[in-house]
């Protein structure tokens, strides 16, 4: 009985040391981890807004009721996680968006578009797809398809749909199928809440 | 050779985890999709295995048998968690790549592994570089994996374009890419013929020396077999842990006081030694 007591004290102190010193490195890379985060997604703003100035970004709130509907209304499994307004919104917005239908799992992105509605660009926050397949959304060849274009919705071209085709990546259909569902939702979004 | 220089020549060639040992197979045919993504989950991995070896030999007196593996794994976890933050914050693009794998370094049987199998048993710096050995060892395996499956699969290497890659919508002439390497299968078909042609290359060592292949003559102990693919004085080592490993084994089915004795034989043998 008292080595089991013994043995439990053990593995408690080692629990706790673990603990503790999970908690040490977790505190000492808080900082460096935000701002990684926080300059690659400055990095995406960037990229599909060149016109602005990263001043000009400022984050809003997410009307989740909206968002909701905006992803049914497309059919895609997605979610809004932010919002920006690019000069209060007069030239642009900035609306970050998590699609769950991606190959290797969620695909994040952010998608510019311009105050009359035309898509700006878009730009790949999260994306852990195969190698060689999928991954190649990363490739302008794929990803510049969407920008420029004035439409209310995109479709990939296997699908068949209504307004911009995109040409699918070949051997990655779901992957193109979760872009531009990601895409839809924040054309849907900004149509319903701007 | 010296002592930690064979610990290390062990972990690459003589028991590589990814070869010969057929160890930590989920990370090996996930994440091998290209070679930097091999370079990236085998440094990681060795930073966790070194951690963990060294951490677990100092405590192994500590240690009871009876509750190890809890301890192992805490132990390791707590290490990945570590890895996984630094990764985060300070090369956020590995991160990105390797993405849920980083976690799942946890349940790397290499890991685990040479936590039972050596640091449990030895001195820290033995275990230091057993971990260095069997982390460049893994390293190794993974990035040759998936530099093969990234060349053949999609005609790069280290995500540089090497083989001009035929692109039907412009007419131009070129590579098409074999897409199955960069999939699952493919894993398993280049980890096949590399350890194919590890064995190859092995049998066909022991033939050129003139000398019998070692399962013909193990059984008269390594004295007598003097091969030297085999590494004479050194698979006598490792057949003395062998045996240790199985001693212990039996003694955990028995009762709780008999491995108290056994465990003290073990660390006075190692006192000698």
């Amino acid at each position: 009985m008292s080595k089991m007591i013994k043995n439990a004290i053990i593995i408690t102190v080692i629990t706790i040391v673990a603990g503790v010193a999970l908690g040490l490195v977790y505190e000492i890379t808080k900082v460096p981890i935000a701002n990684a985060e926080e300059n690659a997604k400055r990095e995406a703003w960037q990229k599909v807004f060149p016109k602005a100035e990263l001043a000009d970004f400022e984050t809003t709130e997410v009307d989740e009721e909206k968002a909701k509907e905006a992803a049914a209304s497309v059919n895609a499994n997605a979610l809004i996680d932010e919002v920006c307004t690019v000069k209060g919104g007069d030239e642009g917005y900035v609306i970050t968006v998590t699609d769950k239908e991606g190959y290797g799992g969620d695909v994040q992105i952010t998608v510019g578009i311009a105050s009359d509605g035309t898509v700006t660009g878009i730009s790949f926050l999260e994306l852990s797809e195969t190698a060689g397949l999928g991954m190649k959304a990363k490739e302008p060849s794929f990803y510049e398809q969407y920008a420029n274009k004035k439409t209310d919705s995109f479709y990939v071209s296997k699908d068949g749909g209504e307004g911009e085709k995109i040409d699918a990546i070949s051997g990655a259909t779901i992957t193109s199928r979760a872009v531009t569902g990601a895409v839809n939702t924040a054309l849907a979004y900004y149509r319903s809440a701007f | 050779m010296k002592n930690w220089l064979e610990r290390i020549y062990n972990g690459i060639i003589k028991e590589n985890p990814t070869f010969v040992l057929i160890l930590g197979m989920c990370p090996t045919l996930a994440v091998t999709t290209s070679a930097s993504n091999g370079i990236g989950m085998g440094l990681s991995t060795t930073a966790v295995l070194v951690l963990s070896n060294m951490l677990i030999a100092m405590l192994r007196k500590i240690i009871p048998n009876s509750v190890r593996i809890p301890a192992f794994i805490v132990i390791v976890a707590a290490f990945v968690t570590m890895v996984q933050f630094l990764l985060q914050g300070f090369v956020p693009s590995v991160y990105q790549s390797l993405g849920l794998y980083i976690p799942l370094i946890v349940v790397n049987c290499i890991i685990l592994g040479r936590a039972e199998a050596y640091a449990y048993k030895n001195t820290v710096m033995m275990s230091i570089f057993d971990g260095i050995g069997m982390g460049i060892g893994f390293t190794l395996a993974i990035t040759i994996i998936g530099l093969i499956r990234e060349l053949i699969g999609a005609g790069q290497a280290f995500g540089r374009q090497i083989i001009p890659v035929a692109d039907s919508a412009a007419g131009k002439g070129g590579y098409v890419p074999v897409t199955i390497f960069i999939l699952a299968p493919g894993a398993f078909l280049v980890l096949a013929f590399l350890i194919a042609f590890q064995n190859y290359l092995k049998r066909k060592a022991a033939k050129r020396a003139h000398r019998p292949i070692p399962a013909a003559t193990c059984a008269d102990g390594c004295a007598a077999c003097g091969n030297e693919i085999c590494g004479k004085p050194l698979i006598s080592e490792e057949k003395t842990e062998k045996t240790e490993n199985k001693k212990e084994v039996t003694t955990e089915e028995k009762s709780e006081a008999k491995t108290e004795v056994k465990t003290d034989e073990a660390s006075d043998k190692e006192a000698l030694a």
